[in-house]
């Protein structure tokens, strides 16, 4: 089969690839657009370490397909931060020291950006439950639990 | 407890320097290396769990467009070598004459494309001779169990066995008269516990990518433990010098002992050698559990002995574990940490390390010590409840100290154990009641050796004052930061004026693994070396400059000053002003820190409660108590003991390669392989306890290991409360509680 | 002397034997001379193998001409590293 043309928007600027039918969007993220920074730990939706923010819809890139990203808005990892300005996402994970070895840690952040954009007041048990289909193998989850109510927190103060 | 000295970097909880990268997503892990006309590469596995090779056909893979290489086997052999000379090292890369598990690799092939590679893979012809597989250590000890290796005999106390046999070795370590003692204890308990293989279940897949130069230079890309021990294994797979090989590590996606062998390199560099360019090869998920190592499944029956008053007197166990489909020494190593948190004159424990058609194990996180201390610590929570005393009560009382004499027969230097039990007792945790049906609190102790080892750093002054580390230990949990804080301390600058980079095979001298809790200790020493060499080449420099004698010259809490306090320079100025007008200046500092770092001790508290209907076990509180003998990062060091509790309440709970009859894993992914989520845990508590280790120059102790041991046995000893049912098998899934409690069928 | 348990089918099973000597190098060499089995297995003409590690009391010794006091433990002991 031949290569779809695939028109999106990623991360606030337009972009175009050819896509392979059968391939993920994770794929086109990682190999044909140089988006490394969602990681590959699954490839079957299971870990969340591919988490992107597809048409405002938390998503498993590696369960999409590449094709279906045509006429969509995409944010992954690299459009979190605002320029230079790290999102408080951000600096609360380096600032709690929520992550070790840092490969779960773009989906992580995607998805609780997710959820705190959605639902700013999120408390200890609200966080568990939607970050429960992101693995963490190092930090036993306490620090990164404890970043997103600092970050939380931190948003409501300082509205965006 | 010493006094601890005040120091001005370490113990404080700096950003590290690695982080923005890592919540950016701009760090470059393994699978993110990407090079100009870079091929894909896709390794083969058996289906089957146990079968001879009589052939591979690979003309029409070869055949398919897209394709560039096809290797087998015989692409390790060195000339006049055939498959089946091949030692384990290579033929458990690539199965030579037999596949010994299901997803050992039998062939590769690199192609323009990942699909491609794949397509390829499924047009090599492998003519299989299935043979019926033994997947379990007791059944893989009978006489008339299948044979993996027919020319393996047992090495036993006595010599060497005259059959063929699974058993590797059979190992005795005793010390007095366990059989006459356990004869004359008051108090008498047993247990026979089983554990299932477990994996690291490291996030990042293993991947690696590699270059072969015409003149013979290869490059390897990968996200490995050890990018020295991983050049040396590739130099011994490869019959190529290690003078010709560079390893290049990328950023680790996790490890705890299973990125220690390689894999892929070897493969990667091989086709890289074949097709004449960049050949990147990646695991996916299945590939992981079922092509790497994980740590033994475990049979072990065990007996522990005590007076009327709660002494310990006797323990005597049996001991088998699995090593996967090669020899290992994984029971070995179980008789070298099983008793070790208690001052026991008796032991006698006989261990058999077993091959089974599982892939070959590799170390996890404490390698053999959560199983032995799974049995070893129900034992103590049984001999407490029949002395009628409290259990951590009963571990003081016997607790290892310094000057006792541990597993391995020589006394422990300064140690910890009691120290974490006494705070333990202390901690709020245990103090606060437990309320409720269904539940029940439980406790337990661990231990691990800790390792020092060898390690290189290289430190170079810059033009502005600064100066940069150049570590060779791949980070994996923030060492990068560990060793900054270090260096800091030594030299008397700001944290932030320390940058740390983690460099390749050719850029320092050299370093063992990140492995065996050895790091921030061993690299440590090595920092603190190059940190103090650096201050003496500056003064020699200063002495110049300033027209006095080097003697003349004191540097204390980052400033050199004279005698006479007539010319004074803090590390900065001196480094600005001084060094920067003379050559450049590099120092390094190498040291071998040996086997011992005295040992790390840990204690955990935890609450469950039971669904009586379900089965269920719902962790409801936890309290990781350890010995870091000085919290450089206590950050970090936290959460080592998280992370460590976490995988010890997986492997409890949930984890399990399970096999059906063919010894086929079914459940090789993370839908059905559950590690623990968000959900599954709570917040962990973290006590640390800080005996500093006299064998580092700032009382650092190895913090990576000690956390996975307790929490097996303390869980089932907390289930045990809430349920009257002791659990001897792991997981302690909700259907195995239900057969304890007799609550199904 | 302490011999290692994966050691021990080279001295007839003993986990302990004496040995003397002034040094680290020369007990050993005392011990292999009782069990020539060990010939090799402790000391190669490169040092200590790489396999094992020697202590005296609870103290990791790096050199083999370090002095041994009379009635002294040395412990031969295997390596082991870790995850």
């Amino acid at each position: 089969m031949s290569k779809k043309h695939i028109t999106t928007r990623i991360n606030g600027e337009d972009v175009e690839f050819l896509a392979e039918p059968g391939a993920s969007l994770l794929a086109a993220l990682r190999d044909e657009l140089g988006l490394t920074g969602s990681k590959e730990g699954c490839n079957n939706g299971n870990c969340g370490a591919c988490n992107v923010v597809f048409d405002g819809a938390l998503v498993n890139a590696c369960c999409v397909l590449a094709v279906e990203a045509n006429g969509v808005e995409i944010t992954t990892i690299e459009g979190v931060a605002n320029g230079e300005e790290l999102h408080p996402l951000q600096t609360s994970f380096l600032e709690n020291a929520a992550l070790q070895c840092g490969i779960c840690t773009p989906g992580f952040i995607v998805a609780a950006k997710a959820l705190l954009d959605k639902e700013p007041d999120a408390d200890e048990a609200r966080i568990r439950h939607w970050l429960a289909g992101n693995l963490c193998r190092c930090t036993g989850y306490d620090k990164i639990v404890r970043a997103v109510l600092d970050a939380a927190a931190d948003m409501r103060r300082t509205p965006a | 407890m010493t006094d601890k000295p005040n120091y001005r970097v370490i113990g404080t909880r700096p950003v590290r320097p690695d982080g923005i990268d890592k919540v950016t997503g701009r760090a470059q892990y393994g699978a993110d290396t990407r090079l100009p006309g870079m091929l894909r590469g896709y390794v083969l596995r058996s289906p089957h769990a146990h079968a001879k090779i009589r052939g591979i056909d690979t003309s029409k893979a070869e055949a398919l467009p897209g394709v560039k290489a096809v290797m087998t086997a015989a692409d390790f052999c060195a000339p006049g070598q055939t498959v089946d000379q091949l030692p384990d090292l290579s033929a458990n890369l690539m199965a030579g004459t037999k596949a010994l598990y299901r997803g050992h690799a039998v062939a590769a092939v690199a192609a323009i494309t990942d699909e491609i590679a794949r397509d390829a893979a499924a047009l090599i012809e492998v003519n299989y001779e299935v043979l019926p597989p033994v997947l379990d250590v007791r059944e893989a000890m009978l006489p008339g169990a299948p044979i993996l290796h027919e020319a393996m005999r047992s090495r036993t106390p006595t010599g060497p066995g005259e059959n063929p046999s699974n058993i590797v070795a059979h190992t005795l370590s005793a010390f007095g008269d366990a059989d006459a003692a356990l004869a004359e204890c008051d108090v008498v308990v047993d247990i026979v516990t089983s554990t299932k293989m477990v994996h690291q279940g490291y996030i990042e897949p293993q991947a690696a990518t590699a270059t072969w130069n015409p003149d013979g230079q290869v490059v390897i890309w990968t996200c490995t433990q050890g990018s020295f021990p991983a050049r040396q294994n590739c130099s011994q797979i490869l019959g190529h010098p290690i003078s010709k090989i560079k390893v290049i590590p990328t950023e680790i996606g996790g490890g705890f002992g299973g990125k220690i062998a390689v894999y892929l390199e070897p493969v990667a560099a091989v086709l890289a050698r074949k097709t004449g360019k960049p050949v990147k090869l990646t695991m996916d998920r299945s590939d992981v559990f079922e092509g790497t190592g994980p740590t033994p499944g475990t049979s072990i029956r065990a007996t522990l002995g005590a007076t009327k008053d709660g002494k310990f007197k006797a323990l005597k166990a049996d001991m088998a574990y699995e090593n996967g489909a090669y020899p290992g020494a994984a029971a070995t190593y179980a008789t070298m940490v099983a008793a070790a948190c208690y001052d026991i004159e008796h032991v006698k424990i006989d261990a058999f390390d077993v091959v089974v058609n599982k892939p070959r194990t590799q170390d996890y996180r404490a390698p053999s010590s959560p199983a032995a201390a799974f049995a070893i610590e129900q034992l103590v929570d049984k001999a407490a409840e029949k002395l009628g005393m409290d259990p951590l009560k009963l571990r003081l009382a016997n607790s290892s100290h310094e000057g006792s004499r541990g597993p391995m027969g020589m006394p422990f230097s300064r140690i910890g154990h009691a120290e974490c039990v006494e705070a333990a007792l202390d901690s709020p945790h245990y103090n606060a009641p437990l309320e409720g049906p269904n539940r029940g609190r439980g406790v337990a102790s661990g231990f691990w050796f800790n390792v020092g080892l060898r390690s290189s750093v290289n430190v170079t002054v810059q033009p502005d004052g600064t100066v940069s580390l150049v570590e060779g230990s791949t980070d994996i949990g923030g060492t990068r930061a560990s060793l900054a804080m270090q260096l800091a301390e030594t030299i008397g600058v700001e944290y932030e004026d320390v940058k740390p980079a983690v460099v390749d095979t050719d850029a320092v001298g050299y370093n063992d693994v990140t492995a065996g809790s050895r790091v921030t200790f061993a690299s440590g020493m090595a920092v603190v070396e190059a940190g103090r060499n650096l201050i003496k080449e500056m003064t020699a420099r200063l002495a110049t400059a300033w027209n006095v004698p080097a003697d003349a010259i004191s540097f204390s809490n980052g400033v050199f000053s004279t005698a006479d306090g007539s010319k004074t320079g803090t590390f900065k100025q001196i480094a600005e002003n001084v060094v920067g007008r003379g050559p450049g200046l590099t120092v390094s500092g190498s040291v071998n820190a040996g086997f011992l770092q005295g040992g790390g001790f840990a204690h955990h508290i935890v609450d469950v409660e039971v669904d009586p209907d379900t089965g269920k076990v719902q962790i409801l509180r936890y309290t990781a108590v350890q010995d870091v003998g000085t919290a450089v990062h206590p950050s970090y060091v936290e959460g080592q003991l998280q992370g460590g509790a976490a995988q010890g309440i997986g492997w409890a709970l949930n984890e399990e390669y399970y096999y059906d009859e063919t010894g086929r894993m079914v459940n090789a992914g993370y839908l059905d392989y559950r590690i623990p989520t968000t959900l599954d845990v709570p917040m962990i508590d973290t006590i640390l306890v800080e005996v500093p280790n006299p064998l580092h120059p700032y009382g650092v102790r190895g913090a990576g290991e000690p956390p996975i041991v307790p929490p097996l046995a303390a869980i089932a000893n907390a289930v045990y409360r809430a349920t009257g049912q002791r659990q001897t098998q792991l997981p302690m899934s909700p259907r195995r509680i239900l057969e304890t409690t007799g609550k199904l069928g | 002397m302490f011999i290692p348990a994966m050691m021990r089918s080279m001295t007839g099973g003993a986990a302990q034997v004496p040995a003397s000597g002034a040094t680290v190098r020369a007990v050993i060499e005392d011990l292999v001379r009782q069990h020539p089995g060990l010939a090799g297995r402790v000391v190669d003409e490169n040092g200590v193998r790489p396999e094992l590690f020697i202590a005296v009391g609870s103290e990791e010794i790096f050199n083999l001409d370090q002095a041994v006091a009379e009635g002294a433990e040395v412990h031969l002991l295997a390596a082991i590293a870790g995850g």
